[in-house]
């Protein structure tokens, strides 16, 4: 046990030495995340979505609709309930103010009215903020026209949007890409010491085989964990996601996707010769799968034709999973299903890696 | 118990055979050298004998354990360096070591062994800064974190400068003088001729000859060299005269008189140098080298 704290504790620092490896699994991610997130992330304009739903054919319900139009934070539109409130859902606006049709009539018979305003709280402090703007608007209005304080409540009611952003779907997609790579990579250094026959010269101690690979695997997952927490921080705080899932059920995936790349990865280094080769074989693996898959986009937007290479890559299946726990889409794939075939490829893997890695 | 025991040893790579029937024992204490070209089947060997392959047949006793069967038991005893072996380039010295001290139950203290090996100053450096001679020298350390009695060096010194060959030699020694057994290949003579009691030479995996450096140099190569200077227009035919000469080299303004009777020769020459004026200012009498002893028993130079 002392071999094996050591050996991953100095496989760990070598690592952490290792200024190009360092770049290519924490710094290229997150370079990766920014680019494409400012591309396709949320236009940070400062105009704020609102539907207003007009019901009050009276003078209250044109001029809350007018004022409001009048306010240049935001970008208004005027619809029937059932359109702003899809609009809503689909996260297109931050707010939809319905005005109701007894509204002029009850102000006018100096009786409280009420309006629904419905929030979408997945963007809270957008909302929050059309929404203190909705509320004084109304208040101002109502105020003129009866001359009375508080003959208006305004009845909120907070929806969870289903918004897709394309960040929200890309960002799953770099974090399961991300770890992809890591495990692809994964054998590298097994492969760099077998050249420099270090393995042999491992055999030679009393050290295990399994202790040097388990060594490796260990630093992988925990530099897999490392890469995970700053990239989704970066999304977090950056281009705030909404996370949905539990916090355990995303790191347990990440984990589980690890091991079946790493598998695959060590799989990739029986097969090289050296290397060399190996950094060549993973890099023909990696990039057509990075978009053959459906990592960065959805399998829709694909040609029919390619749709079929997609189903047969285990990072489409890890993309998948992970982008139903963290923002809860759509699945291509049940949880499970998406589960079973990354095991599938895992344990393929690792029997045929087992078989054909060579020591010497 | 002898340290190493070695019956009949058979290994072959295809049609190739690589090791073709060795026998021999290492007996504890010694330094025991396995001497022969490229490709004459010490590296395998010395690997059957760690435990890092397999043996097609024959016997193998490694401190009292078959290595094929007992290899964890062997790995434990035994200290190994490996021909061409890089470690880990972004560990330091001493980040090495203590990584392979792990592997060991017990393990010298690293301060020793750095002092031993003469890398105390360099105990920070990263492995890929050292100098060849360092890096060996480090493989050397290695060797003995487990303390053991029983050390392979396979081809310690190649592609080092004489300078760190020397340095590594003393190393050696020094694991000699502690008492412990090493076994060493070598396709450096002289290498074999200072640090080895005993000598194996190997051809074509088979043992050509086996004893004592000067054993082996009296039994193939009996014939000793008496160089003296010739002056300017000496004839040297009448050196071929000499009693007992088998033959006479002249080269470089000196002449080598070979033969199997040193003193017979001599008294011969010296009586030849009394009625002329022969000079014996410069004489030496030279050996045969383990050179010349392979030279004799496979007709050609161990480096071809």
């Amino acid at each position: 046990m002392k071999a094996l704290w050591t050996l991953t504790y100095y496989t760990g620092l070598q690592f952490a030495r290792d200024k190009v490896a360092l770049f290519w699994t924490l710094v290229f991610p997150i370079v990766l995340m920014v680019i494409i997130g400012s591309v396709f992330g949320e236009s940070d304009s400062a105009s704020l979505p609102v539907g207003v739903v007009v019901q009050d054919q009276g003078p209250a319900g044109q001029t809350i609709t007018q004022l409001l139009e009048e306010i240049e934070l935001f970008d208004l539109t005027v619809g029937s309930e059932d359109d702003e409130l899809a609009a809503l859902g689909r996260g297109d606006r931050r707010v939809v103010v319905i005005l109701p049709s007894d509204l002029s009539a009850a102000w006018q018979r100096g009786e409280v009215a009420t309006v629904d305003v419905h929030l979408d709280t997945s963007q809270q402090q957008s909302a929050g903020t059309a929404l203190s703007i909705v509320q004084q608007v109304i208040e101002g209005v109502q105020r003129e026209f009866t001359q009375q304080p508080s003959l208006v409540t305004v009845a909120t009611h907070s929806v969870q949007a289903e918004r897709f952003r394309p960040i929200d779907y890309i960002a799953p997609g770099i974090l399961a890409l991300s770890v992809a790579q890591l495990g692809l990579f994964g054998a590298t250094t097994l492969v760099e010491q077998r050249q420099q026959r270090l393995l042999r010269r491992l055999q030679a101690t009393p050290v295990s085989r399994w202790m040097v690979l388990l060594s490796n695997i260990v630093v992988r997952l925990a530099i897999a964990l490392v890469q995970t927490g700053i990239l989704l921080g970066v999304a977090l705080a950056l281009f705030r996601i909404q996370v949905v899932g539990s916090w355990p059920a995303i790191i347990g995936i990440v984990v589980f996707g690890t091991l079946a790349f790493i598998a695959l990865g060590f799989l990739l280094g029986a097969l090289a010769p050296s290397a060399e080769a190996l950094i060549a074989i993973v890099q023909m693996v990696n990039f057509p799968m990075m978009f053959l898959s459906g990592a960065l986009f959805p399998l829709d937007f694909m040609p029919e034709i390619l749709r079929p290479v997609a189903v047969v890559l285990p990072l489409t299946y890890l993309a998948d999973i992970l982008r139903q726990v963290m923002v809860d889409a759509t699945p291509y794939a049940t949880l499970l299903q998406g589960m079973g075939a990354l095991l599938l490829f895992m344990v393929v893997s690792a029997l045929l890696s087992w078989r054909f890695f060579r020591w010497e | 118990m002898a340290a190493i025991v070695v019956e009949n040893l058979q290994k072959s790579y295809g049609d190739l055979k690589a090791v073709d029937g060795l026998s021999f024992t290492v007996e504890k204490g010694e330094v025991f050298g396995l001497l022969g070209p490229n490709g004459a089947g010490k590296t395998t060997t010395v690997e059957i004998l760690i435990g890092l392959r397999e043996r097609d047949g024959g016997g193998v006793q490694v401190t009292g354990f078959d290595p094929a069967r007992e290899g964890d038991a062997v790995k434990a005893q035994i200290g190994v360096q490996l021909q061409q072996t890089e470690l880990f380039p972004l560990l330091s010295v001493e980040e090495i070591l203590h990584l392979f001290a792990s592997f060991y139950r017990d393990s010298k203290p690293v301060a020793e062994l750095l002092d031993l090996v003469g890398l105390q100053e360099r105990r920070k450096a990263k492995y890929r800064h050292l100098s060849g001679g360092q890096k060996q020298r480090l493989s050397l350390a290695l060797t003995l974190i487990n303390d053991p009695a029983l050390v392979f060096l396979d081809e310690p010194t190649t592609g080092l400068d004489p300078q760190a060959r020397r340095a590594l030699w003393d190393i050696v020694e020094q694991m000699r003088d502690q008492g412990k057994t090493v076994l060493l290949t070598t396709h450096y003579m002289e290498e074999a001729e200072v640090l080895c009691r005993r000598v194996a030479v190997i051809d074509h995996g088979k043992i050509l000859a086996l004893g004592t450096p000067r054993d082996l140099v009296d039994e193939f190569v009996p014939e000793r060299a008496i160089e003296i200077a010739l002056a300017d227009g000496l004839d040297a035919g009448s050196l071929e005269g000499l009693s007992g000469a088998t033959r006479v080299v002249v080269k470089n303004g000196s002449a080598a008189i070979y033969t199997t009777n040193i003193r017979e020769t001599m008294a011969s020459l010296l009586q030849v140098s009394g009625e002329s004026a022969l000079s014996l200012d410069s004489l030496r009498i030279q050996r045969g080298t383990l050179e010349d002893v392979f030279l004799h028993l496979t007709g050609r130079n161990i480096r071809e």
